[in-house]
């Protein structure tokens, strides 16, 4: 049965444009998302917290441009790293110090040492206060400027990571700038 | 929101681009390689959110957050519930809290749980949370994060978890979560242009029916004579009408919403929202739940593409496509037969013309492309729809042998659709069976429904009617090479599982399809017949082109 518009009380005629209001807008969302079908995902906080949280993970394109574009989620990877890495060393402090050779956090200390057999590459050592404590698997540097950086990292041994990298590497430059945050988990 | 991706949105009337990309991501969401939420989850939450119909749903939220965060013993357990536990399933949900709650003894002595749901105990009351109504919150969960950013969620649920949370605090801080997506969707779900919309469309309709109308006052004639009067107007109010598809859409949604609203029951236990009732507020409930009786909670293209359905192709892109409209306007389309031929024909080939002019064509390109804008016909339309009514039947007749050599019930309901006066008496010796002493007992549901299976899958015993209709399903299984058909793909265990539960939604879609074209075939044309009616389209819709691109001569 149905009745005309004169028939409907008034309450009828608020619900038939409520709900004519919510179809239309249904129906342009959905065409709005149907038109934008490019076959790329949209990035969204699953990617941040997949990236954060999978130690071989790769940062992708797509997620390196949204983070890029997009001050609040990497606020928001930043904050979920903060609230899950095990163990996190600060911004340094100290006024005027230019480059840093070991940087110290609660529970562990990450010292960079020259390589006596190849004066190019830099050993990343890092040890862990308490040798039973569970070992990072992953290395994070957010720098201010410059992103994020994530390095997968070695079984440890008797509560010590250590690998090798490159002098001029991204992970060396990034772990001796002071203005770096660093994050293991 | 990210930048890059809403410049890509056309701007949206009532929903801004952000919103529309919001729902995208969430749709994009992916877990385990596998899309995390179904589209039909999907669909469900833009109906909360369009409908601002999420308080309850907010609440339901922030106590499943006290539940997640029961879960595990990582520094991250509310987030590894959320964002590490697989595709957002019923079973996916229940084995997580087996897994990371059940198994711990004394891990969180507040919350328990049976097969159906969780039930948490707070020191002031208690609450239950369904699995089944877990993939939606979660959906949910993922919705509020993009939108509002998982900072200032986590800010507010650590607050609500670090003081031990009471069914007081949870309510507080569901109260809290309704305020902030409030307050978003304010900037991002504006109401005024639909608004204008409603209101034009009934001042137009009131104008022609002497101050009155219903919805069967919403004809072919209304809506050419509608968007003739309209799209051409420089719309001060901001409406755009400029579309004959828009124009279309927007008189099915109306003519849907009068036919539903007369009758809706829900509206009379509608709880009044205090003063501003009288002000024409209507409880958000209300609207989402008469939304969703319109909408397509059960629209057979969504069945078709959320899982198990998914696996296997019955419909390829264009398919799907061609019956997108015609399935979306259900049984309204079947008042409006004319003009819904004229949207599929003459509302495409204007598609391609706002495009070129996005394109800033020049004004003989665009000219010219007027012109020959139309791909398609009337009797050309008419006959993809044919050939996808032969399709459908193709593919029911293959489901139909899938099912019958898996043994499953749904082949009945196949038989029955596909052959409705097929003489089924050779299938009643199979409804009982003699005792080791000859007497005639009654079987049992399960052992009636293997007997007639069985008897459907050896067609020599059932008589010729449906001997000759197994002969089709096997044939029509056997030409079908496409994803989901193939002789190893149907023979595996799981196989039967798609097949079945896509089996309602093609039996509507054929439905839907016979209907519409006996529909097309029985009506009375103003111009006598097809080729008459397009050849009088074409010049109505070439003018009023022509007008509207700003080209006319």
């Amino acid at each position: 049965m149905t009745g005309t518009w004169k028939a409907f009380t008034q309450d009828r005629r608020a619900l038939a444009e409520q709900a004519f209001d919510a179809l239309s807008t249904l129906d342009e969302i959905t065409a709005a998302m149907r038109a934008r079908e490019t076959g790329e995902r949209q990035v969204g906080f699953g990617d941040v917290y997949a990236y954060v949280n999978e130690p071989g993970r790769p940062m992708s394109t797509r997620l390196r441009e949204a983070l890029e574009a997009d001050d609040r989620l990497r606020d928001d990877l930043l904050r979920l790293l903060a609230k899950t890495a095990g163990y996190r060393c600060p911004r340094s402090a100290a006024a005027g110090t230019k480059v840093l050779e070991s940087r110290h956090g609660q529970g562990f200390t990450i010292r960079l040492r020259p390589s006596r057999a190849e004066p190019s590459q830099v050993y990343v050592v890092i040890e862990l206060l308490d040798p039973a404590a569970e070992a990072p698997r992953s290395l994070f540097i957010a720098e201010q400027q410059d992103g994020l950086l994530k390095q997968a990292l070695p079984e440890a041994r008797g509560g010590t990571v250590q690998l090798l990298a490159e002098t001029e590497s991204d992970l060396i430059r990034a772990l001796r700038n002071p203005r770096s945050e660093v994050f293991l988990r | 929101m990210h930048g890059a991706t809403v410049e890509q949105l056309d701007l949206v009337a009532g929903g801004s681009p952000e919103l529309a990309a919001a729902f995208q991501t969430v749709s994009d969401t992916e877990a385990q390689g596998l899309p995390k939420f179904s589209p039909r989850i999907c669909r469900k939450l833009m109906h909360s959110v369009v409908c601002r119909a999420y308080a309850q749903a907010m609440l339901e939220v922030c106590h499943l957050v006290t539940v997640a965060e029961a879960c595990g013993r990582s520094p991250r357990r509310y987030e590894e519930f959320f964002w590490d536990s697989g595709p957002a399933c019923t079973a996916g949900f229940r084995a997580y809290v087996d897994r990371e709650l059940l198994g711990e003894a004394d891990a969180a002595p507040h919350v328990s749980a049976d097969y159906a749901k969780v039930d948490i105990s707070y020191d002031d009351g208690s609450f239950a949370i369904a699995y089944s109504r877990m993939p939606f919150l979660s959906a949910m969960v993922e919705f509020l994060v993009t939108v509002l950013g998982y900072g200032e969620l986590d800010d507010l649920w650590q607050t609500m978890l670090s003081r031990g949370p009471t069914a007081a605090s949870v309510a507080d801080t569901a109260n809290r979560l309704s305020r902030l997506l409030y307050g978003h969707l304010k900037d991002h779900l504006t109401t005024a242009q639909s608004h204008r919309k409603f209101a034009c469309l009934v001042a137009f309709l009131r104008d022609l029916g002497d101050g009155d109308f219903g919805p069967t006052a919403i004809e072919d004639p209304v809506v050419l004579d509608f968007w003739l009067a309209r799209s051409g107007k420089n719309s001060s109010d901001n409406v755009d009408f400029r579309t004959f598809a828009s124009v279309f859409r927007a008189f099915v949604r109306l003519r849907q919403v009068l036919e539903e609203v007369y009758d809706f029951r829900a509206l009379r236990d509608a709880r009044p929202i205090g003063p501003d009732r009288a002000a024409g507020e209507v409880d958000p409930d209300s609207i989402r739940s008469l939304v969703e009786n319109i909408d397509e909670t059960e629209n057979p293209l969504v069945v078709l593409r959320d899982p198990p359905a998914d696996a296997i192709k019955f419909l390829n892109k264009t398919e799907a496509a061609d019956l997108e409209l015609l399935i979306a306007s259900g049984r309204t389309g079947l008042a409006l037969p004319l003009s819904f031929m004229r949207c599929e024909v003459f509302g495409v080939a204007q598609a391609r013309i706002s495009q070129a002019q996005r394109r800033k064509v020049a004004p003989e390109e665009l000219r010219a492309l007027i012109e020959g804008c139309v791909h398609d016909d009337y009797l050309e339309r008419q006959s993809r729809l044919q050939k996808l009514a032969r399709h459908t039947d193709r593919v029911l007749l293959a489901s139909l042998e899938v099912l019958a050599t898996a043994r499953r019930p749904e082949a009945v309901i196949l038989v029955a659709a596909l052959r409705p006066d097929i003489d089924l008496r050779p299938l009643a010796k199979f409804l009982i069976a003699g005792d080791d002493e000859g007497k005639i007992v009654q079987l049992d549901s399960i052992a009636i429904r293997e007997r007639l299976i069985a008897a459907m899958a050896c067609p020599q015993t059932v008589g010729p009617e449906l001997a000759s209709l197994m002969g089709e399903a096997n044939k029509a299984l056997k030409s079908l090479s496409r994803q989901g058909f193939g002789e190893e793909e149907t023979a595996l265990p799981s196989a039967g599982d798609g097949f079945a539960s896509a089996a309602q939604p093609l039996i509507e879609i054929r439905r839907q399809l016979a209907a519409f074209r006996r529909k097309l075939q029985g009506m009375k044309l103003p111009r006598g017949d097809w080729e008459e009616q397009y050849e009088a389209d074409s010049e109505i819709f070439r003018s009023q082109f022509l007008l509207l691109y700003g080209v006319a001569a």
